[in-house]
């Protein structure tokens, strides 16, 4: 009795275990386990079968009966022979010749016949049996159907053609790579449109292929990728690479991991797009979106005025600016002019439309609004007059517009609006209003038989603020916030030189966001003979004192006072304002400061603070009377009457105040 | 009027220079003060630059008074840069704190004798 001992090396281990079950001499424990071995050869779903060194078949198990179709009776005694095709014969000869050396023959795949016929595509491991002296008597064989398997293996052969001819042909560059990343294939696209050939790739790590040239960098990075992929991440990136003629030419670049059934990553496949036209159709086009833009920037600002010609009794400032988007640029305008009766006609307008064409059509409106600016009795027929003109010339289907005639010497304001926001006013004392009794549809191009117009009286030294809806416009905000941040603004900033309203206007809106619309501002001022008295009243914050500030200052300006005057003014009121808001309201609601001003004919300012809370004795500190060494230093007969209705501080400031002399 | 630019800082080994410029008045003293006690910590010497200055109240200069006393607490030296004729320089000697306070005309250190 004897059998081959497993070898532990798996399928090969299973494929050793064979029984001579022919031994007259086993005892009873010998026999036991020859019948275990037995049952477990039955089990088996391999055919197993044992024969002699001459083939004689000598044992035939469950499953060879099954695979074979012979029942272990009608085959048994017979030659093995009769399994295999007569083309194969040969086969068995060798196969014999090599057990009798004492061979194992291992997985050997071939052919052999059943007994209806029928081909069976077998994988064989056949190993000899010897007696209890160690002589070979026979042979034990291990048959697997591999019918199956070979099928499976045929049909991905058909699917890896299929890939192959996909692989190759594809307007993709492709490779496969090992886990390690070594080049096991690439396909021919590959090779053919970088003029390297399969063996300058295959076999090496993928990064040090000659695409990736001196790149360190890009060597660096496809090395990541492979460790990426190989852990199963797929990457995706945009690299350089370099052909075989040593041309630099950029790839986008993917790698995925191929994962099995089990999930384990068992190749890598980079592909990659050549980009280099894509890239560079791209830069050209940005270059010419940018030259596109500049071009239109150009247009536009040849179109609007560059300047005004200085007017008696109005001053007069406008201000474009540009969108930051790159093709924001043309469609918003603004004018000022003559008209033939001695009046100021000033607009701002805006047509819808960016780029080029709008700031063509742009100049066109603004062209054609002046030319009929003339002959029109108002604003209201001005309007009606250019949306005829836009409609037969088609110059524009959309634009908005706003158009005021002004009467320097009356102070009449006559206006309307077709789709625009309405005049701002700010006047001297610093009151908002807003010019909005002639509001009207946008200039469609279809005519409107009505263009409502409206007229205001303007105090000397009102303020106008004609704007485009870029100036108040943010994305999700309603457009009163808009305007309300403007009129608190133009407040703050009335009183400085219209050139300086323009700017601060447009820095103090436009700082908050990216600003993609573009800005048309025009600020006219009905100049007067500068006010004696300067009078504001305000709540106790400090934010509105850094306002008050810049009021003072262009009040001062206008009455020509000099600039170290200008300093002790606004110094010596700030103190006292700063006072007001840090004692009075102690304890109580906040009330209001109120301060006022008067040029005397001499030279001097005369001030008066007042507020109207309850005086509280300040710290003796020496530190907080500072503020009130600083006013008495600066001015003369400072007086401070605190009574239960509040407390009023009086000074006046004389020219040739200390900060004239150092 | 211009808003107060944050203060730029220039510190080195132990030296800090502190620019200021634009507006400082109560309404942004408490800030300033904050900004500045942080970058002078451990400072040995301390400059704190004015000639940018365009307006100075006395919440201003009460807030150099802390600053300097805080230095000499801290054994650090103080000084204060505002050229003649500055907006800084002229509120500062109406009320007579270049006594109290060491002011320079320049950045560039005194010629000693």
């Amino acid at each position: 009795m004897g059998y081959v001992v497993p070898d532990g090396r798996g399928d090969a281990a299973r494929a050793r275990l064979s029984v001579s079950v022919t031994d007259p001499n086993g005892d009873f424990f010998e026999a036991e386990r020859v019948a275990h071995l037995a049952a477990v050869v039955d089990a088996s779903s391999d055919a197993i079968v044992s024969k002699t060194l001459t083939g004689t078949i000598t044992s035939w198990n469950a499953s060879a009966a099954r695979i074979f179709g012979y029942a272990a009776e009608e085959i048994i005694g017979q030659n093995i022979r009769v399994l295999i095709p007569e083309e194969r014969q040969a086969e068995e000869d060798e196969i014999l010749a090599r057990l009798r050396r004492g061979e194992l023959i291992e997985h050997y795949e071939t052919v052999r016949i059943a007994k209806d016929g029928r081909p069976v595509d077998v994988s064989l491991s056949i190993s000899p049996v010897r007696d209890r002296m160690g002589r070979i008597v026979g042979a034990s064989k291990i048959a697997r159907d591999i019918t199956t398997r070979r099928q499976a293996e045929e049909a991905l052969a058909a699917a890896n053609a299929k890939f192959e001819s996909v692989f190759n042909q594809s307007g993709i560059f492709a490779a496969i790579l090992d886990t390690n990343g070594a080049v096991r294939d690439i396909n021919a696209l590959a090779l053919e449109a970088s003029g390297y050939t399969r063996d300058d790739m295959v076999g090496r790590p993928y990064w040090e292929t000659p695409w990736w040239g001196d790149s360190e960098h890009a060597r660096a990075r496809v090395r990541r990728a492979v460790e990426r992929a190989s852990s199963g991440e797929s990457s995706a990136e945009t690299l350089p690479y370099v052909m075989a003629d040593g041309t630099e030419r950029l790839v986008e670049f993917r790698m995925h991991p191929i994962v099995d059934d089990a999930g384990v990553t068992r190749f890598l496949h980079p592909t990659g797009i050549d980009i280099t036209e894509r890239v560079a159709a791209e830069a050209a086009l940005k270059a010419l979106e940018a030259e596109e833009r500049e071009i239109a920037l150009g247009l536009q600002r040849a179109l609007l005025p560059a300047s005004f010609v200085d007017r008696p009794g109005i001053a007069l400032a406008a201000q474009y600016e540009a969108g930051s988007d790159v093709l924001e640029v043309g469609g918003d305008w603004f004018d000022a002019f003559d008209l033939p009766d001695g009046r100021l006609a000033v607009t701002v307008g805006d047509v819808v439309g960016h780029g080029l064409s709008a700031a063509a059509a742009m100049g066109q409106v603004r062209t054609a609004l002046a030319a009929l600016a003339d002959h029109a009795a108002g604003p209201g027929e001005v309007l009606m007059r250019l949306e005829g003109f836009l409609a037969r010339h088609e110059t524009t289907d959309f634009a908005t517009v706003c158009y005021a005639v002004i009467d320097p010497t009356t102070g009449v304001v006559e206006y309307a609006s077709a789709g625009h926001p309405p005049i701002l006013a700010v006047s001297a004392a610093g009151e908002i209003s807003w010019l909005d009794q002639a509001q009207s549809p946008p200039l469609s191009g279809a005519y409107s038989p009505d263009r409502p117009q409206g007229s205001t009286l303007l105090e000397p030294g009102t303020l106008l603020v004609l704007f485009s809806d870029g100036l108040v416009e943010r994305r999700k905000e309603p457009i009163d916030v808009g305007l309300r941040r403007l009129a608190d603004a133009a407040r703050a900033v009335a009183d400085l030189p219209v050139e300086d309203v323009c700017t601060e206007l447009i820095a103090r809106l436009g700082v908050d966001e990216a600003r993609s619309d573009d800005i048309a501002v025009l600020v006219v001022r009905l100049e007067a003979q500068p006010s004696a008295r300067f009078e504001r009243r305000f709540p106790a914050h400090s934010a509105q004192l850094r306002d008050l500030r810049t009021s003072m200052r262009g009040w001062l300006r206008a009455l020509g006072v000099g600039e170290p005057m200008q300093r002790s003014v606004l110094l010596a009121v700030w103190e006292a304002c700063a006072n007001a808001i840090e004692h009075a309201y102690v304890d109580m609601a906040p009330s209001d400061v109120r301060v006022e001003m008067q040029a005397a004919g001499n030279g001097e300012v005369l001030v008066e603070v007042r507020d109207f809370g309850r005086f509280r004795s300040m710290t003796s500190s020496a530190d907080r009377g500072r503020g009130t060494t600083i006013m008495r230093e600066l001015t003369t007969d400072f007086r401070r009457e605190s009574t239960s209705a509040g407390t009023v501080v009086r000074f006046r400031v004389e020219s040739g105040a200390p900060f004239e002399h150092e | 009027m211009s808003d107060p630019a944050a203060p730029r800082i220039e510190s080195e080994h132990g030296n800090v220079v502190v620019h200021l410029s634009g507006d400082i008045d109560f309404s942004n003293t408490e800030t300033l003060e904050t900004e500045i006690s942080r970058a002078v910590l451990g400072a040995d010497s301390i400059v704190i630059d004015l000639e940018a200055i365009e307006f100075l109240d006395s919440s201003g200069l009460r807030l150099l008074k802390r600053l300097s006393a805080h230095a000499t607490e801290a054994d650090a030296s103080f000084v204060v840069v505002a050229p003649p004729n500055s907006v800084a320089r002229s509120v500062i000697e109406i009320v007579s704190l270049s006594q109290e306070l060491a002011v320079q005309d320049s950045l560039q250190p005194p010629n000693r004798p």
